[in-house]
């Protein structure tokens, strides 16, 4: 018998002894014989320390595991996000939803996504997705002019809804791996394989440049002033809060969901 | 030619709306399998209506101990209230296992009450780890005397936080799953606290013998969970990966409960509740949800008692410290294994001849039998199909409260807590008599 074994055997019979006992308690009303209780409670106490028995001394294939050897900076980049979020991003989405009327919030979000359609089409068609990249063209074209230079978003109302893939996914698709767990700063949650699709990303917008501003020294306000709108528009529409999972664990809880969500979009 | 676009623009963004609103169909929770309900809760159709926003304000109230470095980001204890301009009641609102002050239901209990017209404080239940650094005295939340202790002191604290910003007529208590029997158990205090005197306490899917409640939640997870603990990384996979196969995320559908309720509903009704080898889906999420919560228990309430069970005395964690063994380790601890051997031993200390069966009596709805029965401002609402009652215990609470207690049929646990019916329930019981 392996020592894995003899764990779980122990465990099963503590655990099973302990029901028992219980049971038997609560049938029979009588006196209880104290001895007898604390000696059970004996038993049952584990070895002070002892983590080696709680935990089977051979990590099995585990599904919760995410490749992450850069764990102690990607620790730091978290916390450092959580501070930022807290003392600085939460409050400007806060003030930015309190001036802002939510038809306008709307409006600067469908505005946004509409840019964005440009990447969308870009990697659909890299990803061989022709109905999805169809759709996508449709969209462009019906909510840059019926709505309105894409303040509106009427391609919905006919069923034509966004689809999304960035540069990572289409990495993915073509095989490649997701590499080690990155937490980005004021990203977040990433791999190695989505943090250069993020910048693969942002080449094609910067180098198509539909709004006709990039390399223009008077613009350069106009610039800062739409990334930082696009900035806080895209937090507002995440709902998560850091540490408010109430957990311990909550870094490798976000991970294993971060990376269990990207290998189903990937699939998608 | 640009203005008639714009109409169309507009035509086409508000013409759509309506369509939604229909087709409401009628009737009560429609969810029977009570796993699934708990799970799911409440589909859009059977929802109270309740406000999108309302304004809410957080608060902070100084810690009790001084707060280790791991837990930098939870230094305060953190609570929220939602206050009327004029002057009304105050209902304390306390949250469930493992659940915080903005926790989904917590926020819409908040939003209904609100709306009726009351001062609502909601407070984090004192397993939540927030409440357990900073608010609980022994850092071994559980037995609920104690916790009543702790969540009174918190109350207060947080009244006087936002005294000048409200005008209360009195005070009212309640919550949902533990935080329901934490608040039987406040009330019972106000008697001879009288800080507040509490003249309501309303009870949501409350535990009787919290042990045995926990007992059958740590069960779930052995019983539908392949390979028990060790198996929750595969289960989990599986799960997410056939949830996925009938998700379109490019449908325009949200990954939320309803999306969970359309896929239950579209599945074969054979295949919805067991599983292979008579195992059930949603018994196995609840399980493993609940030994989530209780291993979040167990972690803190080690490293701040600093009892040895699974973190060696002494231990220092910096911030960016790995936990996965750790991690590990808390989630194989079940939590009547939390309460046996850590919880227990401490009250033993403290209690010197009082046995485990007396102290586990103290911690059940039993204890105060005789302030519930003779209480007539004390009301709970059930479901029959609650998964949390061991045999015997609905049919304990109806002989004792008789008329006081709504007992509906489905929902499981806590699954229909902003329906229609339930939340028209609250409101009729907090608002009678005044």
């Amino acid at each position: 018998m392996t020592i894995k074994g003899q764990c779980t055997a122990a465990i099963l019979a503590i655990v099973l002894f302990g029901a028992q006992s219980w049971a038997n308690e609560e049938q029979d009303d009588a006196q209880l014989d104290r001895e007898k209780v604390e000696d059970l409670m004996a038993a049952q106490a584990p070895e002070k320390n002892e983590v080696q028995r709680l935990i089977s001394p051979k990590v099995p294939e585990n599904a919760l595991l995410v490749y992450d050897p850069w764990e102690p900076m990607n620790r730091g980049i978290y916390n450092f996000n959580a501070r930022f979020d807290r003392a600085i991003f939460l409050p400007t989405v806060r003030g930015y939803r309190a001036v802002t009327p939510d038809i306008v919030e709307k409006g600067v979000s469908n505005f946004f996504s509409n840019l964005g359609e440009v990447s969308n089409l870009v990697n659909n068609l890299l990803q061989l997705r022709m109905k999805s990249s169809a759709i996508t063209l449709w969209r462009f074209v019906v909510n840059s002019t019926v709505g309105v230079g894409g303040l509106w978003d009427p391609a919905a109302k006919f069923g034509a809804y966004e689809q999304r893939e960035d540069f990572g996914q289409t990495l993915g698709y073509w095989g490649v791996g997701s590499g080690p767990y990155v937490v980005l700063p004021f990203f977040g949650p990433s791999s190695l394989r989505d943090a250069t699709g993020l910048g693969l990303d942002y080449a094609v917008e910067y180098n198509i440049d539909l709004l006709a501003i990039n390399g223009d020294g008077n613009q350069d306000d106009l610039r800062s002033g739409l990334t930082l709108l696009e900035t806080v528009d895209t937090r507002k529409k995440i709902a998560f809060r850091y540490y408010e999972t109430g957990s311990p664990f909550e870094y490798e809880l976000v991970r294993f969901a971060h990376r269990q969500l990207r290998d189903i979009a990937i699939q998608k | 030619m640009l203005t008639s676009l714009l109409a169309i623009g507009l035509v086409l963004a508000f013409g759509s709306v309506g369509v939604l609103a229909e087709g409401k169909p009628n009737g009560e929770y429609p969810i029977e399998d009570r796993f699934a309900a708990t799970v799911i809760g409440t589909p859009k159709f059977y929802k109270a209506d309740l406000p999108a926003e309302i304004p809410v304000k957080e608060y902070t109230l100084p810690g009790l101990h001084p707060v280790p470095e791991l837990f930098w980001y939870s230094d305060d204890l953190r609570f929220s209230a939602a206050l009327q301009k004029g002057r009304a009641p105050l209902v304390f609102n306390i949250a469930g296992t493992g659940a915080g002050y903005q926790s989904a239901k917590m926020l819409a209990l908040q939003k209904a009450l609100y709306q009726a017209g009351f001062h609502v404080i909601n407070l984090s239940s004192p397993t939540y780890l927030n409440f357990l650094i900073n608010a609980s005295q022994s850092n071994l939340p559980g037995f609920l005397p104690e916790d009543a202790e702790d969540i009174y002191r918190v109350m207060e604290l947080a009244y006087q936080k936002v005294e000048a910003d409200a005008e209360v007529s009195e005070f009212h208590v309640m919550g949902y799953s533990l935080g329901a029997a934490h608040a039987a158990f406040v009330a019972e205090l106000d008697q001879t606290r009288k800080v507040f005197d509490l003249q309501k306490v309303y009870m949501i899917n409350p535990p009787v013998n919290l042990y045995h409640s926990v007992d059958i939640l740590d069960q779930l997870l052995d019983d539908n969970v392949k390979g028990g603990v060790e198996g929750v990384g595969v289960f989990l996979d599986k799960t997410l990966n056939r949830l996925a196969a009938s998700y379109e995320p490019k449908d325009g559908m949200h990954f939320d409960g309803d999306f969970l309720y359309k896929a239950y509903s579209s599945w074969d009704p054979s295949q919805r509740g067991i599983g292979p080898e008579g195992r059930n889906g949603a018994a196995a999420l609840i399980g493993t949800s609940f030994r989530m919560s209780s291993a979040n228990v167990v972690f803190a309430a080690d490293l701040m008692s600093n009892s040895g069970y699974i973190i060696p005395p002494g231990t220092e964690f910096g911030r960016r410290e790995r936990l996965d063994y750790y991690a590990k380790a808390s989630h194989v601890v079940k939590f009547t294994e939390y309460v046996d051997q850590m919880v227990i031993p401490y009250l033993q200390q403290k209690y010197p001849g009082k046995s485990r069966k007396q102290l586990l009596g103290e911690a059940s709805l039993h204890h105060i039998e005789d302030f519930l029965a003779g209480n007539v401002q004390v009301r709970v609402v059930t479901n029959r199909d609650e998964i949390i009652l061991a045999p015997g215990e609905l049919e304990y609470m109806e002989g004792l409260l008789g008329e006081r207690i709504k007992v509906f049929d489905h929902g499981g646990h806590c699954g229909n807590i902003d329906s229609v019916e339930s939340v028209a329930d609250m409101l009729a019981f907090l608002q009678g008599g005044q």
